[in-house]
């Protein structure tokens, strides 16, 4: 099987590299903030941050495989999908999971789990037919 | 589907990238067509007959019959 890898070139690349440790810095800004009592209005603002990053990185992802062919945008759909289905079931287990007394998790997380599944959605899924 | 584009493409010399390249499409669609992991719309499919000068069925096989 001949992988398909993520068709962005070196630009997005760079632009998600640097959108990740933005994302990174303002959540571990929000901590900070809270522990040296920041006002609330600029932790808000700065808690929104790391939505927006993965707002805007889907989108650009978004754009990047919709300017693909035919293939490659089928293969990508299967791989997200699979990527966010398993990051949802994650999410809803592990919810029910800290309802029996697990450690709570930051929501963030799901993010870079999401990613990582896709990661491994790029390894395991190689065609358009099921 | 079953194909005769590795055939085809074969006859030709033609790289995966040269078809892509003549059919406006990325080498991996040519290989994963190759190796049926992915079914062409009608509409590639008929690019790529017209590629080869050939007609459709003479590329991809039809899988529900001649279609008489």
């Amino acid at each position: 099987m001949q992988n398909v890898p993520f068709p962005g070139g070196w630009r997005y690349r760079a632009g998600a590299i640097g959108g990740w440790l933005l994302f990174l810095a303002m959540v571990a800004a929000v901590n900070v903030g809270r522990a040296q009592g920041w006002p609330e209005a600029g932790l808000a603002i700065l808690a929104l941050g790391p939505a927006i990053i993965a707002a805007v990185q889907f989108r650009v992802a978004w754009k990047v495989v919709a300017s693909q062919d035919e293939f490659v945008r089928a293969l990508f759909a299967r791989r997200m999908l699979a990527a966010a289905g398993g990051g949802l079931v994650i999410a809803i287990a592990w919810s029910g999971l800290e309802s029996l007394g697990a450690p709570h998790l930051p929501a963030w997380l799901l993010y870079p789990v999401v990613w990582g599944l896709l990661g491994v959605a790029t390894l395991v899924i190689g065609g358009t037919k099921s | 589907m079953k194909s005769r584009l590795k055939a085809l493409r074969a006859e030709r010399g033609w790289t995966q990238e040269q078809l892509g390249q003549r059919v406006g499409v990325s080498r991996y669609a040519i290989n994963a067509l190759e190796t049926e992991r992915h079914d062409p719309s009608l509409d590639l499919a008929f690019r790529i007959a017209a590629a080869f000068g050939v007609g459709l069925e003479e590329v991809f096989a039809n899988p529900y019959g001649a279609g008489r």
